[in-house]
């Protein structure tokens, strides 16, 4: 008896383990397969198991059959009592205490129950009194699980942005976390499906790492993708393509959403209208999905001209008064409405008005019809170039443009000038954040872990946001302050705090940005302490 | 509103409602007479137009640009800000 059992048990271990590795590698026939095997386990064990609590309330002993169910629900179906009962009933304790049998069929780390117990704790409502229990079951160390658990308590306090910021940076650690890498490519995908961001779902479903434990952030591969994707874009995360395991294991949702975005960006692996159904059926949350997936057998590819129209179409037009009437009319409309076109438009109506050679005359034979000083003109005419630049500048910023690429549209000098200006300011302002972090760091002033965290997330946002902006240039002249004040912060992380895989995750960040401006002093250093294993739990 | 938005919105001449060429006697006329207006609190002096759309016109601003005006050398920058500018055209907002 006890063997046939052990026997059972072990089915229904090694086919959940197996479907559960080939599902997060691709959804195939191996899938199937030990999704059957597990299936068959589950329907022996559930067999017996019944049997077992009838024979005991057949001998009249209620408690033990009680006993007996229970232990054999825990056990053999704790993975649809969580996802069904626990989670939704928000049994947060009950649930951690269920997700913690994982550690022994799949090796997943302390963290991982936790992760599942955030889910519960929402559901629940986060209430006040489990705050000091959630305290009490805290990781010693902050690692991919524990990230993707704060970002699921901050999707339920309704900081969206937050949530993404901290599911997208998981890709950052090295360590595998299969469970929170998989609620976190469901969220991204369902966030990115609301806001028809189509891309990017294939983009994530597409990045693969090589085989091994968290072997994309090892110090080797990012140098290989580097390789791969230079001349440097900068700002980007990397994401290794081909075979190897997914980045982002997809679940079932994910799956589905992957596949209502091949389809509207009119792909030619999108799946065919029986796949999607297929897809829709393995799919969580069938009914709320219904409408994605009706519109996307509608009308798949719809959505791929969307959003390409830019610019105004305004023109400056010289034929109703002078040049420099054409010039600050174009001027007004462009910091009124910001767009690359109308930027490019203005500065070159500056350099026509400006560079007319009658216009100094004119302003020279003014200066003395009004009775100003020999110099006013001269000043006047250098003060409004300023002013323009300054303004240009600011434009610049304010609708987000891309400078080498504005400047490679035209070869105006107010243009370049606006230009030099706006990267003056956005390389100001990230030292100005770099330095906020140094001498936070060097002062020794200790945030929670987390929140570290996310002080580095919103450093690497706003210097991605400037690199897009400012181009290879930008990070070449930022990166030397980033080294600095940056270096001193992950050393700290590591030695003092023990934050090993925070530390790590930003020490391969500056590698990859090592790398994209060819630092070679950087490139040694932050190679060598990718090399550092991190520990987790 | 952009910081530069406002400052050209503020020329002297679309405070007063001047064209550019307007010769400093006007200037001073202009500005007495609109100070007056707004003593009494006529509608019609609170607001004045500009190519960014209307603005509030208050005491303050129209002797600032009437200081402005003033100074030949100030004035000259802020004629080139107002070049093409018609007293009288539609106020609509740029763009």
């Amino acid at each position: 008896m006890a063997r046939v059992l052990a026997w059972i048990w072990w089915i229904v271990a090694f086919g959940r383990r197996r479907a559960w590795m080939a599902r997060r590698d691709h959804r195939g026939g191996a899938f199937l397969a030990f999704t059957a095997l597990a299936a068959l386990g589950d329907v022996i064990a559930g067999y017996w198991s019944l049997s077992l609590v009838l024979v005991f309330l057949a001998l009249g002993e209620w408690l033990l059959a009680g006993v007996a169910a229970a232990a054999l629900c825990g056990l053999m179906m704790r993975r649809v009592v969580i996802e069904h009962v626990t989670v939704p009933l928000g049994l947060y304790r009950t649930t951690y205490l269920l997700a913690q049998i994982d550690r022994w069929f799949l090796n997943e780390p302390l963290g991982a129950a936790r992760l599942t117990a955030a889910r519960a704790l929402v559901r629940a409502g986060v209430p006040a009194r489990a705050e000091r229990w959630w305290k009490s079951v805290a990781p010693a160390r902050v690692g991919a699980h524990e990230i993707a658990a704060q970002a699921v308590l901050a999707d339920a306090r309704g900081d969206r942005a937050d949530a993404g910021l901290l599911f997208e940076s998981i890709i950052l650690l090295r360590e595998p976390a299969p469970s929170a890498r998989e609620l976190a490519a469901e969220w991204l995908a369902v966030d990115d499906a609301a806001h028809g961001r189509w891309a990017a779902i294939v983009e994530r479903a597409q990045a693969r790492a090589r085989p091994g434990r968290g072997a994309h952030r090892r110090p080797e591969a990012i140098e290989a993708e580097h390789a791969a994707t230079s001349p440097a874009s900068g700002g980007g995360s990397g994401s290794g393509r081909g075979r190897g395991e997914m980045m982002w294991p997809p679940t079932g949702l994910t799956f589905f959403l992957e596949g209502v975005a091949a389809r509207m960006l009119g792909r030619a692996d999108a799946p065919s209208q029986l796949g999607m159904w297929v897809r829709w059926l393995e799919s969580s949350r069938r009914r709320e999905m219904l409408p994605l997936l009706r519109r996307c057998l509608d009308g798949a590819g719809a959505d791929r001209a969307a959003g390409s129209g830019t610019g105004t179409g305004t023109g400056t037009g010289t034929d109703n008064g002078t040049v420099l009437a054409a010039a600050v009319r174009a001027h007004m409309e462009v910091l009124a409405r910001p767009t690359e076109g109308g930027l490019v438009r203005v500065a070159e109506a500056w350099d026509v008005a400006i560079g007319e050679q009658g216009w100094r005359t004119d302003i020279a034979k003014r200066a003395i019809e009004l009775g100003a000083p020999a110099d006013a003109a001269s000043r006047a005419a250098e003060e409004l170039r300023l002013q323009v630049v300054n303004d240009v500048a600011h434009a610049m910023l304010a609708a987000s443009v891309s400078l080498p690429r504005i400047l490679q549209r035209s070869d105006s000098s107010v243009l370049a000038a606006a230009a030099a200006k706006a990267r003056a300011e956005l390389l100001a302002r990230l030292e100005l954040t770099f330095e906020r972090i140094g001498g936070r760091v060097q002062e020794r002033t200790a945030l929670a872990p987390i929140d570290e965290w996310r002080s580095f997330l919103a450093v690497r946002a706003a210097y991605g946001d400037a690199v897009d902006r400012g181009g290879l240039e930008l990070d070449r002249l930022a990166f030397p302050h980033a080294h600095t004040e940056l270096t001193s912060w992950t050393v700290w992380m590591w030695n003092d705090r023990k934050e090993h895989a925070l530390s790590h995750g930003m020490t391969t960040w500056l590698f990859e940005r090592a790398l994209a401006v060819g630092d070679a002093q950087a490139i040694e250093l932050h190679g060598k302490n990718a090399q550092l294993e991190p520990s987790t739990d | 509103m952009t910081e530069a938005a406002e400052r050209l919105a503020e020329n002297p001449f679309f405070v007063l409602g001047l064209a550019p060429d307007a010769p400093p006697r006007e200037v001073e006329r202009e500005a007495q007479k609109l100070l007056g207006m707004l003593e009494l609190g006529l509608a019609d002096a609170t607001t004045y137009a500009t190519p960014l759309g209307p603005r509030t016109r208050t005491a303050e601003s129209v002797r600032a640009a009437a200081a402005v005006l003033r100074d030949p050398r100030r004035r000259l920058v802020a004629e080139l800000w107002a070049a093409g500018w018609k007293p009288g055209a539609p106020a609509g907002g740029a763009g």
